[in-house]
């Protein structure tokens, strides 16, 4: 329960920023939570817990029948301002969920890490627990398309 | 992707930041770039001025059983599942023809149980009444196998003044265990009692009444504040 009084806030907060309704936002936190409970996992630091809620998020996305919902819902406002790169700004649901079909989980999470975290490449490195090198290249293996889906989402309005 | 010449501090070091877990020297180097930024700083201070309130979290998997509303024994499943095959295969063919499984696995287990309960994010455990718009979540305990002993999964419906609703849907990556939450969350409102029900009965989609699930089936009632 202290871990869930600490980290919580922190992790609604970002689960806001991805999933982008407040509703689906503290859903994720709480079953993130319980599950982590039930499995025994007591005792989490923040780090550990960003990589947990990604994931969490990233299968909701992937699901269809959530993915629905979360599209429905989504609120833009709830995103926040980008610091790191304003063109990505409207990196939103949609263009997530179009990549969760076709990218490897693993660069899945480092784009989220990247655009919605704001997370540095040595950073994401360390919570990834791989290369600097590994990050970069999963940044670039899927940039051109998050480009062209960026700019189709911008015209979409 | 070219790496930007201007990095913002992330929000998981803004967060650890603002809960004091960042060391000494790193805690300095944040202090010596937030007064240099506007921006992180106001990242800060969404950080800090953000009041919102956690949803209560339901006491699961504490190894304490907790009173279900109703329960239902395994025999009784067996029984069900059994007939239900029988009836099932004299009367189809296609993407039921796997009840043989459910017979076969549902007939070796003794002593198990599945039940349901409510978690109100406004009252908390064991609900017995719900107010316009309140929130709940449902737990579910049943035994490790029974999901594999049932394809075509467990199906949440709810029963309101005549009429039917599924709005949790079915839950295709459910574990089965002790108060499990089922994924999502409800909301109710509307004049009548509901009827909450967790049923694994083929009929799930056409029943106007839960006892028309039954034996297939378990339930509890919220009544209206």
């Amino acid at each position: 329960m202290d871990s869930y009084r600490r980290y919580g806030p922190a992790l609604l907060r970002k689960a806001r920023r991805l999933l982008q309704n407040e509703e689906d936002a503290r859903d994720a936190v709480q079953t993130l939570f319980m599950d982590l409970f039930a499995r025994g996992e007591l005792s989490t630091d923040l780090p550990y817990l960003y990589r947990a809620l990604t994931h969490r998020c990233l299968n909701m996305l992937r699901d269809e029948k959530n993915r629905a919902r979360l599209l429905e819902r989504e609120s833009p406002a709830l995103r926040g301002t980008a610091r790191i790169s304003p063109d990505l700004q409207a990196l939103g649901l949609q263009t997530l969920a179009k990549l969760s079909d076709s990218v490897e989980e693993a660069v899945m999470e480092t784009l989220v890490y990247r655009f919605f975290d704001e997370l540095g490449l040595e950073e994401i490195a360390e919570v990834m627990q791989v290369s600097r090198k590994t990050v970069q290249n999963r940044l670039n293996r899927v940039s051109a398309q998050l480009a062209a889906l960026a700019e189709t989402e911008v015209q979409r309005g | 992707m070219a790496e930007l010449s201007h990095e913002p501090l992330s929000w998981l070091k803004l967060e650890r930041y603002a809960l004091g877990e960042l060391a000494a020297e790193e805690r300095r180097q944040v202090e010596t770039r937030l007064a240099l930024s506007p921006a992180d700083r106001a990242v800060l201070a969404q950080i800090r001025g953000d009041e919102s309130v956690l949803p209560p979290l339901p006491l699961v998997a504490l190894g304490s059983p907790r009173r279900e509303r109703k329960r239902i024994g395994w025999a009784a499943i067996s029984a069900t599942v059994a007939a239900a095959a029988a009836v099932t295969l004299a009367l189809l063919r296609g993407p039921v023809s796997d009840f043989p499984s459910r017979r076969q696995v549902a007939s070796g287990v003794k002593g198990g149980e599945v039940a349901i309960a409510l978690y109100s994010e406004r009252v908390g455990e064991e609900p017995v009444a719900f107010s316009q718009g309140e929130r709940f979540k449902l737990l579910v305990t049943c035994p490790p196998w029974f999901l594999e002993a049932l394809p075509e999964g467990l199906t949440v419906v709810m029963f309101q003044g005549g009429e039917r609703f599924f709005p949790l849907g079915k839950a295709p990556s459910l574990a089965c265990g002790n108060r499990v939450a089922w994924p999502g969350a409800f909301t109710l409102d509307g004049r009548a009692d509901v009827q909450v029900c967790l049923t694994w009965s083929a009929r799930a989609a056409h029943a106007e009444r839960a006892e028309q699930l039954e034996p297939e089936v378990v339930c509890t009632t919220l009544k209206r504040r």
